[in-house]
């Protein structure tokens, strides 16, 4: 290995002493303190206030923001799940269980979920469920904070996922045409 | 033609010398080749109406079906080609123009041949622009079969079934073209005894079970080799299974027993698999035990009643591994009076059989005896009874002129001590067939992690009456054990055994 010589750059007396530049970041420093402590004292400001008030205020997630997921129904209040279990094979740390059961014979849709079960200890968030589902009937909703006092409560059931999913729209309705 | 009956012929490149006289479908199989078909079956007639075993063959203009062209020496096939794969399309473009996109609620998914042949020779989309034809859905066919008619293909593998094998003719299509649908004779339910084949025949999911329907994705469930247990024929099933409960039968293809066919009665024969009621743990004076304490209780019971005399009743239930191991435990006892219950019922020419129970020949190898019609009046110290199924039990008088009882059941049985039973699909192990086969059943669940076979508890019970005994560990060691002690076993081995089963080597007649 060769050596290279770095030549050193001549400093200047200022330079030597430090004294500039120290008072100089102080003084950045002393502004910054100040800057905030107006901030501080004007935290109704909402373009300058810096903190939100969590709980009363709450971010707004982006549409593809991926939340729990839940069961929706279309426009027609009708559980869009027809019980495919191709969510429960998808999932990659098994927190899906569906007992599929059966409609009388009139239904055309034939099968819907008698339960549904997503266990939300082992639920990752990854979103396959939403990706695999034919029928557009799970979603991962904006829902963020899951806090109970009860483990059992993470468990969320068919009622629970209907309840959070809500209603979205079916462009095709595809099983009332059947 | 080339020798021995055997001609040569040229598939996609690989020489072939097959039988002469089977088609190309089966031809190209033997060279490991799969060529696709719908309305092709081994054991039913030719009809040729799918046309997707189309392949080329040299020196014809058209394309030919695999299905109805026989082979020729020096024929040459093409099953992959351009103009072959071309044709392939388009014929699945057609089967699936009018096909409603139902798989998310169809019970075939996961082991429908038109999801899988869609997927390796279909275009992937289709220029259907119209509205698709409708057609009745979920119709019951009796109390077994749906049918879905937007589904069916029109194959007539189903049609052709019930025809030529069953024999009873009940399905055929009505109407034409494109209205072409199914229908059922008379009242519009089926009757045969053997009309559930037809739900494995379909290779769609036109039909499905009404049994299994919607209990389990197939993708889900784990499936075992095994033979049916409802009678003496033992045909050759696949069980299915998911989470530790049993979930169905299918058929499963041996020539020498069962083709690719079975009962009903036997398919439908495990509920009492599932039964909530099973108990899992022994009782020892009517209070749940351990296995050990329970185990010292019925060797104290059988032990005190050996002066007095010990009737032992087996049950034709049981496998060749359990049955010796009981006859070790009658042995040590000294037991005089060993019978087994054997149900009987209607048989017919085809594969039902009139014995109701799958291993009457291993309890008469074993050297128990038929119960008798008339039970002697003797009075016993003890019992030691292997319960059978709901089919048959023993005269209430005979168990009550026992002092004491040990009693294996799958529920609960009153007794001094009550040992649970576990099904065949539950443990490993043979029995003798109707026509003294020697077939496997092989573990395909647990029902309970607690549950020890009947096998290893009998060894357990035969090391507390004579301690120099040491049972095996296994069930395959327990069959090489009997296969080298008894004559009629001898140089057959688990291997040999296999899959398929094979023959008792002996002239002594055990039906």
């Amino acid at each position: 290995m060769g050596t290279r010589i770095v030549k050193r750059p001549k400093l200047s007396f200022m330079e030597r002493i430090y004294l500039g530049p120290v008072v100089k970041g102080l003084g950045m420093t002393i502004g910054h303190f100040f800057g905030t402590l107006r901030d501080v004292f004007n935290w109704k400001n909402k373009k300058t206030a810096i903190t939100m008030q969590y709980p009363e205020e709450r971010w707004d997630f982006k549409d593809n923001f991926r939340g729990a997921p839940a069961l929706v129904m279309d426009q027609e209040q009708r559980g869009k799940c027809v019980a495919c279990q191709i969510c429960e094979f998808v999932c990659p740390p098994k927190a899906i269980t569906i007992w599929p059961t059966e409609f009388d014979e009139t239904n055309s849709v034939e099968k819907y979920p008698d339960r549904f079960e997503i266990d939300m200890l082992r639920c990752i968030y990854c979103g396959f469920c939403e990706e695999a589902c034919p029928e557009e009937a799970i979603f991962l909703v904006k829902e963020a904070e899951l806090v109970h006092a009860d483990k059992r409560d993470f468990i969320h059931d068919k009622e629970k996922l209907y309840e959070m999913g809500g209603i979205r729209n079916d462009r095709i309705m595809k099983w009332k045409n059947k | 033609m080339s020798d021995n009956g055997h001609v040569t012929l040229t598939i996609d490149g690989k020489e072939a010398t097959v039988p002469a006289g089977i088609n190309v479908i089966e031809a190209a199989k033997q060279v490991g080749i799969e060529v696709p078909h719908y309305c092709y079956h081994p054991r039913l007639s030719v009809v040729g109406n799918c046309r997707v075993c189309l392949c080329e063959i040299e020196g014809v203009g058209q394309l030919q079906i695999g299905c109805n062209t026989l082979v020729r020496d020096g024929m040459v096939v093409n099953t992959t080609n351009e103009r072959v794969s071309r044709m392939r399309e388009g014929v699945m473009e057609f089967l699936l123009i009018n096909h409603p996109l139902d798989c998310t609620i169809c019970d075939q998914a996961g082991e429908c041949k038109l999801q899988d042949y869609a997927v390796d020779h279909g275009s992937g989309i289709t220029r259907f622009e119209f509205d698709k034809g409708k057609k009745p859905k979920n119709i019951s066919w009796g109390d077994r079969v749906v049918f879905d008619a937007e589904r069916c293909i029109l194959c007539t593998r189903c049609v052709r079934f019930l025809d030529e094998i069953a024999g009873t003719d009940e399905i055929s299509i009505d109407h034409r073209g494109e209205k072409s649908q199914l229908v059922v004779r008379g009242d519009g339910k089926l009757t045969s005894p053997y009309q559930m084949n037809i739900i494995d025949l379909c290779p769609v999911g036109a039909l499905t079970s009404r049994d299994f329907r919607f209990k389990s994705r197939v993708w889900f469930m784990k499936f075992t080799p095994t033979i049916d247990t409802s009678d003496a024929r033992g045909c050759n099933v696949v069980a299915g299974t998911r989470d530790n409960r049993m979930l169905r039968m299918v058929p499963r293809y041996n020539p020498n027993v069962n083709d690719y066919w079975m009962s009903d009665h036997g398919r439908l024969h495990y509920a009492f698999v599932n039964d909530e009621d099973r108990i899992v743990m022994p009782t020892a004076g009517g209070k749940p035990a351990p296995y050990p304490v329970a185990l010292s209780r019925a060797q104290a019971v059988l032990e005190g009643a050996r002066d007095e005399g010990i009737l032992c009743v087996a049950s034709s239930y049981m496998t060749n591994e359990e049955l010796f191991a009981l006859k070790g435990v009658c042995d040590a006892l000294g037991v005089e009076d060993r019978y087994f219950l054997l149900p009987m019922g209607e048989g017919d020419d085809l594969l039902i059989h009139p014995e109701k129970a799958p291993n009457a020949r291993g309890c008469r190898l074993a050297g128990f005896r038929d119960a008798p019609d008339d039970w002697s009046s003797q009075e016993f110290g003890a019992l030691l009874y292997v319960k059978p199924r709901e089919l048959i039990e023993l005269p209430a008088e005979v168990i009550e002129r026992c002092k004491k009882k040990v009693v294996f059941s799958l529920t609960k049985h009153a007794s001094d001590v009550n040992i649970p039973l576990t099904t065949w699909v539950e443990k490993d192990g043979t029995m003798v067939s109707a026509g003294d086969r020697v077939q496997c059943v092989r573990q395909g669940m647990v029902y309970e992690p607690t549950l020890l076979t009947e096998r290893v508890v009998l060894d357990r019970l035969h090391t507390l009456l004579d301690p120099a005994f040491k049972g095996a560990s296994t069930a395959v060691l327990a069959f090489q054990r009997m296969a080298d002690e008894h004559p009629a076993l001898d140089g057959l081995t688990w291997l040999s055994v296999g899959l398929l089963g094979a023959k008792l080597n002996k002239a002594e007649a055990l039906a």
